[in-house]
């Protein structure tokens, strides 16, 4: 589960863009007050426009950044308090994730299950569960550089999911890929929702939302103009498809 | 501890894997020395060879009837007389590499000889030709000697009466002393060079590399602390630059194995200095100042968004290396309390001491215990610099 209450996030100007914004502020403020639960076994979709505090909404979540304020708990645990506990029970993918070119898959996971705290019985079962469902023994072996686009996406997803979290993150999982490749991922999505986890993803493709998710927040310039199941979003629609509904409620935003 | 100990171990796999560092950590500190010295000495003895036995041509300017001075030159091996009319020529005829030396005997140089009349020859040669004007300076001096002994048997004389007392040079420096003098701030010049370049790409690919490849995110969502992931990736840097290093003491040691005709004394003193004790000693200050380079170069590759941003702003610093290194071998800084404590002068000053074997314990230990400090500095500001995200996520 996870549980974001009143989050802001403040990112600090330089001068040059102090001087471009033109109003003499040392911060921007990029998150305002935003809340929203996601619940196992259910997959949250956070949909925004390029910009709208997507990805540093879920790299909070993830840790990499902190927040300015609010509280974020990962499975009841505060982010602030205990952030390297959280992290165990979190997995984190994007579409841009890199990989250790010179390392080989199985090298990969077997770090990333040593950094998770796993013994290497485990590693080496989950490992082979996971070569196994995505069909990745052929390659297990060899270098990261020398795989196709769609090998190394298949690494990305064993990586995050090699110690089995409770709770995934995707942010924007899907952005550059090949509709084969991101069916994998889409497939990852499903799965993990089959097996009770709690899933979060970003994304800016309302074909993609209205695919997989059970609930969804729409974000934009750092505020949350809608946060409901998508159920209820679909009931409330004022035109006639989503991506123009998404687009209404942004632009009533703006007009606000 | 165990976090730790999985970052280096990945860190060095990966490292081990990149061949522009392993280029720059392995190939160049192994292969410098050896390299070097066998080329040099083939050069050298090649050089040497040739000029024993290469012919000089004189051309030969005389207005004089004496043939004495004609027939002494005419007499020397490897030397052949050109006669020239002109003066004038010979210039043209130097540069055209006709003749290497012009000799002008001016009207009546014999009889004002006999005369004990002064009397100048001039002599032309090219300054910026290899073989200079050694050898007929060479054979003028014996000509000169011969004039000397004769002038000297005809009034009975004992040489001594023109080189009244003699001086007996006693060099109390020992071997190792000498070669201490001479090599003593070269060596750990290139010793602390390899420390800075054998950590520098490691540094770049470990940090920069970790942004440019995007897999920074993933590693900052393990469930590792930024400063453990730190210290792991530091060890590495430090690791590369002191193998480097290392390296380069093995090389120099092959260098001197593979170079044929050494003089035996030369090399007792190569293999005195690359004792286990120098060794340490050397280990002990270059340790600290790799971690303090580590320290240097971390928050400017952390910072840097590209692998060649982070080229861009390492490369100068390459200099503030360098500049010390180079100050320390300027003849008259001395190894003392202030210099014990500048970064890098002092490890120059005080590899010199070690090798001429004249090292003053107290002062190498301010030396060690202030690269300890400076390293523990760099460290501390390094981890301070990789916890705020707007560094790392810049």
């Amino acid at each position: 589960m996870i549980e974001v209450n009143n989050l802001c996030k403040d990112f600090p100007l330089t001068r040059k863009q102090q001087g471009e914004t033109g109003v003499k502020q040392k911060h921007l403020r990029v998150l305002n007050q935003i809340s929203f639960s996601c619940q196992p076994g259910r997959i949250f979709s956070l949909l925004g426009p390029n910009g709208a505090g997507k990805t540093t909404t879920l790299r909070i979540i993830a840790t990499i950044l902190k927040a300015s304020s609010g509280q974020v708990k990962v499975c009841g645990i505060d982010l602030t308090e205990k952030p390297l506990v959280a992290r165990g029970k979190m997995g984190f993918l994007t579409g841009t994730t890199g990989l250790y070119e010179r390392l080989t898959p199985n090298e990969i996971l077997g770090y990333f299950g040593k950094l998770q705290g796993m013994e290497k019985r485990q590693i080496n079962e989950r490992k082979s569960r996971l070569f196994d469902l995505l069909d990745m023994h052929g390659f297990a072996n060899k270098r990261i550089g020398k795989l196709s686009t769609g090998m190394k996406q298949k690494v990305s997803i064993c990586r995050t999911m090699i110690h089995d979290p409770e709770v995934v993150v995707f942010d924007e999982p899907t952005t550059g890929l090949d509709v084969i490749t991101a069916r994998n991922i889409i497939d990852l999505i499903r799965e993990c929702k089959e097996q009770n986890k709690t899933v979060i993803f970003s994304s800016h493709i309302m074909s993609e939302v209205d695919l997989l998710c059970d609930d969804l927040a729409i974000i934009h310039q750092g505020k949350i103009l809608f946060n409901d199941t998508m159920d209820n979003f679909r009931r409330q629609m004022q035109t006639p498809n989503l991506t123009e509904e998404f687009i209404h409620i942004v632009q009533n935003a703006h007009t606000a | 501890m165990k976090h730790i100990h999985t970052i280096i171990r990945k860190e060095s796999l990966d490292t081990l894997r990149d061949r522009r560092t392993l280029i720059v950590m392995v190939l160049v500190p192994v292969l410098l020395f050896p390299v070097l010295f066998i080329g040099l000495t083939r050069l050298q003895t090649s050089v040497m060879e040739r000029e024993q036995v290469r012919l000089v041509r004189v051309g030969w300017v005389s207005q004089d009837d004496d043939p004495g001075i004609e027939s002494f030159f005419d007499q020397q091996e490897r030397m052949e007389l050109v006669k020239v009319r002109d003066e004038a020529l010979l210039e043209e005829l130097i540069r055209n590499d006709s003749i290497s030396y012009g000799l002008v005997v001016p009207e009546g140089f014999g009889q004002r000889i006999e005369n004990m009349a002064g009397v100048s020859l001039t002599l032309y040669y090219s300054g910026a030709q290899l073989h200079g004007k050694e050898r007929i300076d060479r054979v003028l001096r014996q000509y000169e000697n011969k004039l000397v002994s004769e002038r000297l048997e005809e009034r009975s004389l004992p040489d001594n009466f023109i080189k009244p007392f003699e001086t007996r040079d006693m060099n109390i420096a020992s071997d190792q002393e000498m070669i201490g003098m001479i090599a003593g701030g070269f060596l750990p010049y290139l010793f602390i060079i390899f420390c800075f370049t054998g950590a520098m790409y490691p540094a770049i690919d470990l940090f920069t590399g970790e942004k440019e490849r995007k897999t920074l995110e993933t590693l900052l969502t393990a469930p590792v602390s930024r400063l453990h992931i730190l210290i792991g990736k530091l060890s590495v840097v430090t690791l590369t630059g002191i193998i480097s290093a290392l390296l380069a003491i093995f090389g120099l040691f092959l260098g001197f194995q593979l170079t044929a005709g050494l003089p035996e004394v030369i090399m007792g003193v190569v293999m005195g200095i690359l004792s286990i004790q120098f060794v340490v000693m050397l280990l002990l200050m270059l340790v600290p100042l790799t971690i303090f380079f580590s320290g240097v170069m971390a928050p400017v590759t952390i910072y840097a968004k590209t692998f060649k941003e982070a080229q861009s702003m390492l490369t100068p610093m390459t200099f503030l290396v360098i500049i010390p290194a180079a100050i320390a071998m300027v003849p008259g800084i001395e190894y003392n309390a202030a210099t014990a404590l500048i970064p890098v002068v002092n490890i120059t000053l005080a590899t010199k001491e070690i090798i001429a074997g004249t090292i003053y314990i107290p002062l190498y230990l301010i030396t060690v215990l202030s690269l300890i400090g400076l390293a523990a500095i760099s460290v501390i500001f390094c981890a301070r610099w990789y916890g705020k995200e707007s560094n790392i996520l810049r």
